[in-house]
């Protein structure tokens, strides 16, 4: 028997059921086994973890964040590198990245969306190693570089203990990101005491700066946001002034706090929502946290791997060559500009048929006028006119060429994965894997792509149909008007295209006809719009989701429907909670146990 | 890569570089003792093998394996990918009839099967099933094992890795535990520093005060992680992680035995900077380097296990060299699926079948390259360090195009001390097909490595419980 490969194209939704309680779990697994597969989707019964809609009742006198409940998470997140580096860049205050991130060897583990899950960050022999070395580098270029050094410390008034202690609270200050206690001052100047013998060469006060940076950078309290609060206050533990501070920076910036969150923090005034309201809005608006909404869709959109793509060159002539190059900085332009130039939100992802082109892709999309090849310029992508028929071809991202090529094969589209990208990213429902021997849809009969994947995965009783006929195919079906660069057509190999399909959203089929019916539905959906709020919470958060979660996630994401949140009035809605500024009384479940 | 120039450059001339650094290795292996304890190096290459396969290009024949099975002679090699390896044929031992656990339906990706089966025997955990390239494999790789329970203090064996760019299925070979992939380190250098920390080549002033400095660190970093780690509010997966930290510090030793010399920093050096590159000649210079490493590694005592993973998950941007004109080919992916795409679409590219034996070659050359390595370290006792231990090679699929988990190549080299059989091409189960024997396989390399069961009995818990169980007789000699 010949064999044949199971498709390698998934998004997979990653649940870890070691950081749930066990009752969670248990319905976990129930949804995770493949036997379950499609079924939430459907019938918008997925349990605690699914996508469908839950009825919740809020009590009079609800305010936002009041009942928002924390859930167990790690009190020692480990910086991710990036996170490392941007820290040495603004704790030393350098110009650009100092490169130490080098001697850092790489995470590759984990499999969380967005590299940052705090729980699965660890610290083995050979980081530790690198964190030795790079710490040593940092403390040998103070020594090597005068201005640097005097960056960090106090003057000179002639004091020298006074001058030390001066730069250990200081410095210790904006390296453990919190005050030190005086043990810890005593502790450090100890070791400042050590400088000299250690460098020799240098000046003692130098030396001393030198070893005692070598040493903070070395520590725990540099390396993880480490989170210590243990009083309970109402039910929850408040996170320090301190705390809220990191948690605030490095959620919305990826780096440390600056001297104004450092400055709130020592008045203790981060305990206040007002301040902390007030201290997001700013951060938000900061080239910062511009970084950090692109960052987000990048990992979202999986678009990195738009530089893979590979159409075939004997199918679409020179287009093809280099396409994936200009997608992808197509793809960053636009996301660049709806989301943070002007402040929309997923609606507007979903729905605006705004997108930067070149050449090459004012070719895709069909553009006449003078484009140049290598500047992207902003359009409004304008109704098509195909066999004598002009009618609005695109809307959002998922009717433009960046998607639709990302989830196409070499030569045809691929109904399939554009159908799986938008249920396991888009409205966030669990789908099974594929069974065994599989064989190509090249195979299939039909002389449409529709028709070939109908017959392949759409048989009466087949263990395809199940996930396929109901759940999988409807949302690529309705993008069949696109091949698999983008470009729009109303034929597929000679014959008419069929773009109707009942996809089901929020626990029933909708009828849909077409990508732009596909968009609306998918922007008017109570589900899309939790999905994507439930994605940031896992990026701000730098955890999994949980099901405890799910009255914030419902209300964030009604709020994003009803209200056309922005991104960035989301990203207010989820840290402005109590479930964001506060831990959990309760310790992570194997300590209970 | 930050190189430390400065020691590189001081030593380089002379009669120095005529010697192979690892040469030197001989008399600091013998200053160890009379033997080096058994010890498994894993090399792993994705996207399976040309064997015998029917694809675009009719029936593919068999241009891996030696030709015949029973005693490997130079005529059973000669055209197959493993002819490099003629000059070991005595030291081989090759394996046919080892099948992964077909547990596609579990993970939704052939390489992601693959890959987390390779090194555990195991399937996805049930919190991943289906996720593709995000499954995690259900338990631990057998090089953490081998590390867990022979290394000194436990550490962790070495994972290691060059690759090109990857945005699809990056690193996928060992696990500390169900759900924990590992981090490899993919610089040489970094892998390098771990081996023998920092310090390597100072002179002894400059080591002194060096060492003086990191213990006055490290002895501050311990108290602080000491009372973190003592808070009763610290739950049991933060005590974990905390101490896994605790446990990685180490405190700078003058070992000189682990050092390389200058002319070792030297190779290192003109070796590493293509760990990320997406070039095979480049990523198979710094394969050599890892293997290196893995040499040093386990002929200081440091661990008796290594992994080294060649390529991302499906190797799916590098472009090894034609062996007809040195040109870069298609990337590996393309050509395992003989197709000019990473699906069932593209147009089929020429001579592909030919072009994977090609890249196949390539890596028998590397792997070769870590048998010299092991060979060329002489023991007091006269023991080759080949002979002490086991240099496992391993592709995580049978073959490239239907992605198959029966028939997974495998070669053994050395015969770790005796327990090994030699120069045998041999099958297993009698040639027929068990599904998950490749447990079978994994016990059998754990109890050459010097894994036991209750003390003195062959390793055989190793793996999915469910798969078949024992150690492979047919590969005992």
């Amino acid at each position: 028997m010949q064999e044949w490969q199971v498709n390698c194209f998934t998004y997979g939704t990653i649940v870890r059921i070691r950081s749930l309680p066990h009752w969670a779990r248990l319905l976990v697994t129930m949804v995770a086994v493949p036997s379950v597969g499609c079924v939430g989707a459907v019938d918008g019964s997925a349990g605690p973890l699914g996508g469908g809609p839950r009825d919740v009742e809020y009590p009079d006198g609800f305010e936002a964040g009041l009942l928002d409940e924390p859930v167990p998470s790690t009190r020692f997140a480990r910086l991710t590198h990036e996170q490392w580096e941007n820290t040495i860049e603004e704790l030393f205050h350098l110009d650009e990245p100092s490169g130490l991130v080098g001697e850092l060897r790489t995470d590759t583990a984990g499999g969380s969306l967005f590299a940052n899950e705090g729980s699965l960050l660890e610290v083995d022999a050979a980081l530790w190693g690198g964190y030795q070395r790079a710490a040593s580098a940092m403390a040998e270029r103070l020594l090597a570089e005068p201005a640097l050094l005097a960056s960090i410390v106090p003057p000179d008034e002639g004091d020298a203990e006074a001058r030390a202690e001066a730069f250990v609270k200081a410095f210790g200050m904006r390296a453990y990101r919190r005050e030190l206690t005086e043990d810890e001052v005593t502790t450090h100047l100890a070791i400042f005491a050590e400088g000299a013998e250690a460098f020799p060469n240098a000046d003692a006060f130098d030396a001393g700066v030198a070893i005692v940076v070598e040493a903070m950078l070395q520590s725990p309290y540099f390396l993880y946001r480490a989170e210590r609060s243990v009083d309970v206050k109402g039910g929850k533990i408040p996170l320090s002034s301190f705390e809220v501070a990191s948690r605030l920076s490095y959620a919305i910036w990826n780096s440390m706090p600056d001297d104004v969150l450092f400055s709130l923090a020592q008045s203790g005034t981060l305990s206040d929502p007002t301040t902390v309201k007030g201290q997001v809005d700013r951060m938000l608006e900061h080239d910062k946290a511009r970084a950090t909404l692109a960052y987000y869709h990048r990992m979202l959109l999986a678009s990195d791997r738009l530089l893979t793509i590979n159409p075939d060159q004997g199918t679409f002539g020179d287009v093809a060559g280099g396409l994936g190059a200009a997608l992808e900085t197509a793809n960053a332009m636009t996301i660049d500009e709806i989301v943070s130039n002007q402040s929309l939100g997923l609606k507007d992802l979903l729905l605006q048929p705004t997108t930067f082109v070149n050449a090459k892709l004012a070719s895709v999309y069909g553009l006449e006028g003078t484009f140049d090849a290598d500047t992207f310029t902003k359009v409004e992508l304008p109704p098509e006119t195909v066999n004598g028929v002009t009618t609005q071809t695109r809307a959002g991202f998922v009717t433009q060429a960046p998607f639709l090529a990302l989830n196409a094969s070499s030569k045809e589209s691929d109904p399939i994965h554009r159908g799986v990208y938008i249920i396991e990213r888009i409205t966030c429902s669990p789908t099974s894997p594929p069974p065994n021997n599989i064989p190509p849809l090249s195979d299939a009969s039909g002389t449409t792509m529709r028709q070939k994947v109908e017959n392949l995965t759409e048989g009466e009783g087949t263990v395809c149909a199940g996930c396929h006929k109901t759940t999988i195919n409807p949302f690529g079906f309705a993008l069949e008007n696109y091949d698999a660069i983008g470009q729009y057509r109303t034929e597929d190999h000679g014959e008419s295209v069929d773009t109707s399909s009942t996809p089901p959203l929020d626990g029933k089929p909708v009828a849909v006809d077409g990508p732009i019916e596909l968009s609306q539905a998918l922007a008017a959906s109570p589900q899309v719009h939790q999905c994507y709020a439930r994605h940031w919470l896992e990026y701000l958060y730098a955890r999994t989701d949980v099901p405890e979660d799910s009255p914030l996630l419902e209300r964030v994401g009604d709020h994003s429907l009803t209200d056309d949140l922005s991104v960035k009035e989301l990203i207010v809605d989820l840290v402005m909670t109590d479930a964001f500024l506060t831990r959990s009384v309760e310790e992570l479940p194997e300590a209970s146990q | 890569m930050k190189m430390r120039r400065r020691v590189v450059l001081k030593g380089i001339g002379g009669a120095a570089l005529a010697l192979p650094w690892l040469e030197g290795l001989a008399g600091k292996a013998a200053a160890q003792g009379a033997s080096v304890p058994p010890y498994a190096i894993f090399v792993r290459q994705g996207n399976g093998v040309k064997q015998q396969w029917n694809g675009p290009f009719g029936l593919e024949a068999d241009e891996w394996f030696p030709k015949q099975l029973g005693a490997i002679s130079a005529a059973s090699l000669q055209g197959q990918a493993l002819e490099s390896l003629t000059p070991y044929a005595s030291k081989l031992l090759v394996v046919r009839g080892t099948n992964q656990p077909n547990v596609d339906s579990q993970v939704g990706c052939g390489h992601a099967r693959g890959g987390l089966t390779c090194l555990t025997a195991q399937g996805p955990t049930s919190a991943t099933m289906g996720a593709g390239v995000n499954a995690l494999a259900n338990g631990e790789s057998l090089d953490h094992r081998i590390g867990r329970e022979l290394n000194p203090d436990g550490r962790e064996s070495l994972a290691l890795l060059a690759r090109g760019p990857s945005t699809y299925l990056d690193y996928v070979l060992t696990y500390s535990g169900p759900g924990a992939r590992r981090n490899p380190v993919t610089n040489p250098w970094t892998a390098y520093q771990t081996v023998v920390g920092e310090g390597g080549n100072l002179d002894t002033t400059a080591m002194e005060l060096l060492q003086k400095r990191r213990k006055s660190v490290n002895d501050l970093v311990r108290d602080q992680m000491t009372s973190l780690m003592s808070s009763p509010k610290l739950s049991a997966a933060d005590k974990q992680r905390l101490e896994l930290h605790f446990d990685s510090i180490r405190d700078l030793e003058d070992n000189l035995m682990c050092n390389l010399d200058d002319v070792g920093y030297a190779e290192l050096e003109g070796k590493s900077p293509g760990y990320a590159s997406d070039l095979g000649d480049e990523v198979l210079q710094a394969a050599r380097a890892h293997m290196d490493i893995a040499v040093l590694a386990v002929a200081c005592g440091y661990t008796r296990s290594a992994a080294i993973q060649i390529g991302s998950g499906n190797d799916g941007s590098t472009r090894y060299s034609n062996l007809d004109d040195n040109a870069p080919m298609e990337n590996f992916h393309y050509l395992s699926h003989r197709r000019l795409s990473h699906d069932a679409m593209g147009d089929v590219i020429p001579n592909s079948d030919l072009l994977h034996h090609y890249v196949d070659i390539h890596f028998m050359r590397a792997y070769k390259y870590l048998l010299d390595k092991l060979s060329a370290v002489e023991l007091i006792n006269g023991d080759r360090l080949l002979d002490c231990g086991v240099a496992v090679f391993l592709n995580d699929l049978g073959n490239g195009p239907a992605h198959s988990a029966r028939d997974v190549p495998i070669v053994l080299a050395g015969s770790a001390g005796g327990l090994l059989k030699q120069g045998q091409h041999v099958t297993v189960n009698n040639g027929d097909y068990l599904e998950g024997n490749h447990a079978q396989l994994l016990n059998t390399i754990g109890t050459a490595a010097g894994l036991r069961k209750n003390g003195d009995q062959y390793l055989d818990d190793f793996g999915d419980p469910a798969l078949p169980k024992g150690v492979l007789s047919e590969l005992l000699a």
